[in-house]
């Protein structure tokens, strides 16, 4: 068999990329190769949140490009992936924070449009009655940011690449990537060969496997998160609220239109690829931290439980393209830190110009593999949970 | 037994609301449609009475929340307008055209929001740090389940060791499905006494959780405390699990499962339904109908093919009116009267009142607890060996010291139970205390007993396993035209309850997105995403999609179920010691 691309990786960022190939070049033959089935590791498992106020330059113009092509997927595919922009609040407990946020609203926000509240305890008292806020300095409030259905985005890629003749195939794990001299040759699934001019490991936390089985070291951490929701009740936690104290550990919490109260923290640290299993260490710590937030929670019930992963990176910022020391014919698009599920439409539309064309655009330059080699990591530290 | 007939103001509040004739307790998660009983959890407390809908939470819902829900039924009005949208457009109606647009999508959401009433948690709640203390409990052996397999095996077990700890999930008393009938409860007195006089402690209002990654948690929610469990061995004798049948209007709120209808009446003394329908077919009516007849229930039982020749038999030796080859049932259901009209192919029309409708269900073995540890074989004491379950990758179960019990339901006689029992007590111990000299090899014998005695149960019991093994068993039924019983305005077939999920929802995931995975039927109609977590339909969906896509119940898969297995508050897991 003989494919002119394949992607290793069947989550939002492989089916993205997967989507805009063939919408570029319909004729091509792109086979997506995933392990489990669609989404398992990080596309389905995700808050489903998009946001546009990252800390360094490159991810803010990213996210605004991503964010605009998201809120147009419903007109693009027919799935609506019902969006709520209901914001993020930042609860800031330390003036230095404080101080980050005011200096990078001026160097950097503003010159993207970017709009952002800053807000004294008094107005997020009154405006979010709900809260216990403690002794707060200040609440950072982003307009822009907000939920989608993060299932609907994953299968309306699959859906549309499917549609046009694309294939994917689920429990199919690439068990090696083809290296022939300076070229990519193929993948081997299931014992046999696979031929491709070009392969893209979009593999999310498997990825740093993958690669290194070839001799490239990606300087990936795979982190895994815990998330619960709690029974539904009225729609009242519009924003994505993260409360900065030092030992609330990362929380945030948000609630779905359906009534659902979702939140998370990052206790326990387990980096790695684990089974996604879950802990009481995570479920009490949440739940102390949670109802010290919203105390009215106290009395409603977990409904259910689950975890997924963070494929962090040094500098919390995904990696994609290529390196040009790499085999000829091989890409990646990983390392997404956490925030994957927002950036990967536009990923894919950039992924696609690069891999078909050969056209780097500016807004992906400075996420290319070859930044590590050189230096010049992106001044990025904002990871949510 | 202590406790064994609960004071009428310590039932549940859904068994109150039952008794002023008040059917509508509850709502699912997605439509907000309107939802009865059903099936009454068997751990029927205050905090939670309804294993589907919207549960009835009293720290989140007042009268002023019931009193809203009798009001849309009363008018019959905001929530008929939203289904009919609903179900015009179907699960995928988030696809469709109109909502693509903006400002279509916002008003509708507004208007779900705005139509819909949900309730409000207690805005009042004050900071506050004290929580409920977490409980220990450490013993050499945890039993879960206080049924009738559970206490004969914690007789057995009690000649070893007396450090024997039962959870039961029933607030008062112990018994499980044994004691909802008649001629049983004695039996199960004389032995939890004997228990009790050993010092084997039972806690009452104790719901095993799962099995969390570092500790295996139950959950008292009487008094919202976690439990922390640390035990040498884990016996899990949960019992069968009663997954809903397929049949169209399968959720309007009169409708119960048999073993709930019993419960009603035997365990909380409820005397309301007086007058009732029973769906003949699986199960061991006639046990149950003995308990009925003595309570004086006036019952018809109606079929939709031929009565099974041992059923007629009873049926005519009773005076029992029966129906069979009934091809529609029409209904007018109001908040206080329901009419049921019903029609047989062989020209008989029935026009009768009704109090409730009850089927008797499918049960399923102990799958819940088991399938939270995600292994690919159970080692069953049942079968006497290695069974897969499912398609799931893991560890295997012997190596964690955890072993099932029990025969699925009380529904087989008590001596045969107490016999079987006692076979897998002595493997548990020779297993779980490394002794050599058990002879364990008489299993299959008691297995074989049963399936030759009670041949016609056995087949019940093992439909569901074979289902999950890719068996032919289910071939029986035309999945093209799916059974249809009730005609009502929203002839709909239920699947999944708490979200709304409809047997046309599946086939049209499948017919028009291709869709046949069970992890992707999930998340594209939200299927099992509600307090069942797929226990109740899940196996539904997988022998809808079997049948009409052909493939195999591996390739389908099964998804994880995950903790907890009852809602468990914030605050009891708040006060989690670190």
């Amino acid at each position: 068999m003989k494919y002119d691309i394949i992607i290793v990786g069947g989550g939002v960022i492989g089916l993205s990329i997967a989507y805009y190939l063939k919408k570029e070049s319909p004729s091509m033959k792109i086979a997506v190769y995933e392990a489990k089935y669609i989404g398992y590791g990080a596309s389905t498992r995700n808050g489903s949140h998009i946001r546009v106020h990252f800390w360094s330059e490159p991810n803010v113009v990213f996210a605004i490009k991503s964010r605009k092509l998201m809120l147009s997927l419903g007109s693009e595919t027919g799935w609506n992936p019902i969006p709520y922009i209901g914001g993020y609040l930042w609860l800031i407990y330390d003036e230095e924070t404080y101080q980050t946020y005011r200096s990078t609203d001026k160097d950097i926000w503003k010159k993207y449009g970017v709009g952002v509240e800053f807000m004294d305890p008094s107005e997020v008292v009154e405006k979010y009655p709900y809260l216990n806020v403690g002794r707060l300095i200040a609440g950072v409030f982003g307009r822009e940011d907000g939920k989608i259905h993060h299932d609907f985005v994953t299968y309306a890629y699959a859906h549309k690449f499917m549609e046009k003749k694309g294939i994917i195939n689920e429990y199919t794990p690439v068990q090696k990537i083809l290296i022939d001299g300076n070229r990519v040759k193929g993948v081997i699934v299931s014992g046999k060969t696979i031929e491709a001019r070009k392969v893209v490991i979009a593999a999310g936390a498997w990825s740093k496997r993958i690669m290194k089985d070839i001799g490239i070291d990606l300087p990936l951490t795979p982190a895994r998160k815990e998330l619960s929701v709690l029974e539904p009740v009225k729609f009242f936690i519009k924003p994505l609220i993260i409360d900065m104290r030092e030992d609330s550990r990362g929380l945030y919490v948000c609630q779905t239109p359906r009534g659902e109260v979702m939140g998370s923290v990052d206790y326990p640290e387990i980096r790695g690829t684990y089974e996604f299993n879950n802990t009481l260490k995570y479920l009490s710590t949440y739940a102390k931290a949670v109802t010290r937030l919203i105390p009215s929670l106290r009395k409603l019930r977990v409904l259910r439980v689950w975890s997924g992963d963070y494929n962090i990176s040094i500098d919390h910022s995904h990696i994609m393209g290529r390196d040009e020391e790499w085999p000829e014919g091989l890409y990646v698009a990983t390392g997404y830190s956490g925030h994957g599920f927002m950036m990967a439409p536009y990923t894919g539309y950039l992924m696609s110009k690069y891999i078909l064309n050969d056209y780097i655009h500016r807004d992906m330059e400075p996420f290319l593999p070859n930044r590590f080699r050189e230096g010049k990591l992106i001044k990025e530290v904002m990871v949510i949970g | 037994m202590d406790g064994d007939e609960p004071e009428p103001q310590s039932r549940p509040l859904s068994v109150k609301l039952l008794e002023d004739g008040i059917y509508i307790l509850s709502k699912s998660f997605k439509f907000k449609r309107p939802r009865g009983v059903r099936n009454l959890a068997w751990w029927g407390s205050e905090r939670i009475e309804l294993k589907n809908g919207y549960n009835i939470n009293p720290n989140i819902v007042d009268e002023k929340l019931i009193n809203e829900i009798v009001k849309i039924k009363k008018l019959g009005l905001s929530s008929k307008l939203i289904w009919s949208f609903r179900d015009s457009l179907g699960a995928g109606f988030y696809h469709k055209k109109i909502f693509r647009n903006k400002l279509v999508w916002s008003l509708f959401t507004k208007m779900i929001n705005k139509f819909l009433p949900y309730p409000y948690p207690d805005m009042s709640q004050s900071p506050n740090t004290t929580y409920p203390l977490q409980i220990n409990i450490d013993s050499k052996f945890l039993i879960i389940g206080g049924g009738i397999s559970g206490l004969k095996i914690a007789d057995e077990l009690s000649k070893e060791t007396r450090s024997i700890v039962i959870l039961e999930g029933e607030k008062y008393g112990v018994g499980g499905y044994a004691s909802l009938l008649n001629g049983w409860p004695k039996k199960i007195q004389t032995l939890y006494n004997k228990l009790r006089r050993k010092g084997i402690k039972v806690i009452n209002a104790a719901v095993f959780q799962g099995f969390l990654e570092d500790a295996y948690i139950a959950y008292k929610y009487d008094t919202e405390q976690t439990i922390k469990i640390d035990a040498d061995a884990i016996i899990i004798a949960t019992g069968g699990y009663e997954i809903p049948p397929l049949f169209e209007n399968n959720d309007l709120p009169f409708i119960f499962s048999l073993t709930t209808l019993l419960k009603l009446i035997n365990k909380y003394g409820y005397t309301r339904l007086r007058k009732g329908v029973i769906i003949g077919g699986m199960g061991d009516l006639d046990k149950a109908l003995d308990t009925l007849i003595e309570k004086g229930v006036n019952i018809t039982v109606i079929y939709r093919n031929q009565a099974p020749q041992k059923d007629r038999e009873y049926l005519d030796k009773h005076g029992i009116n029966y129906v069979e080859e009934v091809e529609k049932i029409r209904t007018s259901d109001t908040l206080r009267v329901k009419k049921l009209l019903i029609h047989s192919s062989r020209g008989e029309k029935l026009n009768l009142d009704v109090d409730f409708v009850a089927y008797t269900p499918i049960v399923s073995p102990d799958k819940e607890v088991v399938a939270q540890l995600n292994p690919k074989y159970v080692f069953d004491t049942r079968l006497g060996g290695y069974i897969p379950l499912h398609n799931l990758g893991g560890e295997i179960f012997r190596d964690k010291n955890i072993y099932l019990s029990g025969i699925s339901g009380g529904y087989f006689p008590i001596d045969t139970i107490e016999k079987y029992v006692a076979i897998q007590a002595r493997y548990i111990i020779s297993k779980a205390l490394n002794y050599e000299n058990y002879d364990i090899y008489d299993f299959a014998d008691a297995f074989n007993e049963i399936k030759s005695r009670y041949k016609e149960l056995y087949q019940a019991y093992v439909m569901m396993d074979a289902a999950y093994q890719d068996s032919k068993v289910y071939e029986y039924i035309d999945w093209e035209n799916p059974p249809t019983l009730f005609e009502g305005d929203a002839s709909s077939i239920f699947v999944c309850h708490d979200m709304d999920v409809l047997y046309k929802d599946i086939v049209r995931s499948y017919k028009e997105l291709g869709m046949w995975r069970m992890e992707h039927i999930k998340r594209y109609t939200g299927l099992g995403t509600g307090v069942c977590q797929g226990r109740d339909c899940q196996l539904n969906a997988a022998i809808i999609l079997n049948r009409i896509s052909g493939k195999r119940f591996l390739e389908i898969g099964i998804f994880r179920s995950r903790y907890p297995v009852m809602p468990q508050t914030l605050e009891s897991l708040a006060g989690v010691e670190e």
